[in-house]
């Protein structure tokens, strides 16, 4: 995931868009270490001490990881994979909502 | 259920290469067929089960054996055959179990057959239908239907004959546990036929939502107390169903998250409202 991901960032770096984790690693400073290794540069919530238990993943109801969910610029969940669809799904599911939120700005600014 | 993550086959991959770990046991047991049909008095159906079962067994002592004593450490073949040999030995008698519980159905040696058959029943729908349909008739209210509550999914059975099972279970069995697990079966099978197929929800995904709904309702009214695994309870399993139901689909508002990233700074998802946002539940692991 993590290449992809990282392309994905950077491609889109001047676009209306971001990727937002929930982590679930339960040790926060093993995790930075491992984040600056590879170059994780996006924003995760945490879920807390409990890990794969914590009450973000419980109140979503996530049991496998990962769990992707696309919002558009208007907020509505567009998509919703249990595990990775594979990067060619997720690219062009995500550049055609980058394209309805870059008209939406371009008509005066969304909502 | 969550199939992405481990499939069965799998588990059991797993199971066997965990178990070649184990220091070899002193007797080795006997070449297969020898336990069957060794001498030729008649077996009590009881005994023709243990049989079964012994044979079984030593088909996994014997898939543990090759794996222990494969030559080449990085021989993930050798590790496959002998898996899958142990596989079609499981399959062949769970087959046969099921054959022998249908001679006296209401038995409790039919009941026992078949909670033990379940998990060799998986590619075999019709003699899981068979199974069930004994357990149905017979013995709804043993325990032992646990088991097949458990192994009924993704088994390939039509799917009104699984709801009719699960809902007879729920309705029948005097443990809490069992029924509520039933009802989760139930409500994941049909929280399961309203998902999109290919990026395509089905005409029908309302209907199946509120069959879902449903089930898990009558679990967090019901059972709501009663424990289910790793610490949780059947209440807190059921809300958290019933959540994304209602609001987790493709096509609703997304609900808020508000909380701290990995320094402590809190934020809200609301905050990136006007770009598209890709959420990954994620872990380095």
């Amino acid at each position: 995931m993590y290449p992809h991901e990282r392309s994905l960032v950077e491609k889109m770096k001047d676009k209306p868009f971001t990727l937002i984790g929930v982590n679930s690693d339960t040790d926060k400073e093993k995790l930075k270490k491992r984040m600056e290794e590879e170059k994780i540069t996006w924003r995760s919530f945490w879920n807390g001490p409990k890990g794969t238990g914590g009450p973000i993943s419980k109140e979503w109801n996530v049991h496998g990881w990962p769990t992707l969910y696309v919002i558009d610029h208007k907020g509505v969940i567009r998509h919703k994979w249990l595990g990775s669809p594979g990067e060619e799904v997720m690219d062009k599911a995500i550049e055609k909502l980058v394209k309805e939120a870059e008209k939406a700005q371009g008509a005066g600014g969304g909502e | 259920m969550r199939r992405w993550l481990l499939g069965a086959a799998l588990g059991l991959s797993l199971a066997v290469a965990a178990a070649a770990d184990d220091p070899p046991k002193k007797d080795d047991p006997p070449k297969k067929d020898a336990a069957a049909g060794k001498d030729d008095a008649p077996k009590t159906p009881a005994e023709q089960l243990q049989a079964l079962q012994k044979e079984v067994n030593e088909a996994m002592a014997a898939a543990r054996k090759a794996i222990n004593e494969r030559k080449d450490p990085n021989d993930k073949k050798a590790i496959e055959k002998a898996i899958k040999a142990y596989n079609a030995k499981q399959t062949e008698n769970a087959v046969k179990a099921v054959e022998l519980a249908k001679k006296d159905p209401k038995s409790e040696v039919a009941v026992d057959a078949i909670a033990w058959a379940m998990r060799g029943l998986r590619g075999e729908p019709e003699a899981m239908k068979e199974a069930i349909q004994i357990l149905k008739e017979h013995h709804l209210t043993s325990p032992k239907v646990r088991q097949a509550v458990n192994a009924v999914q993704g088994a390939g059975l039509p799917d009104a004959v699984v709801a009719d099972f699960l809902t007879a279970v729920a309705d029948k069995n005097p443990d809490k546990a069992t029924k509520a697990n039933a009802l989760m079966s139930l409500g994941e099978m049909y929280k399961d036929k309203a998902e999109p197929r290919r990026g395509k929800p089905p005409a029908d995904a309302a209907a199946w939502r509120k069959k879902a709904e449903d089930a898990f309702e009558r679990v967090a009214k019901e059972f709501a107390d009663v424990e289910s695994f790793r610490g949780t309870t059947f209440g807190d399993r059921a809300k958290g169903e019933l959540f994304e139901l209602r609001h987790l689909q493709v096509g609703q508002v997304v609900p808020d998250i508000e909380g701290e990233d990995l320094d402590g700074a809190k934020f809200k998802l609301s905050d990136y409202r006007g770009k598209v946002v890709l959420i990954d539940f994620w872990g380095d692991w």
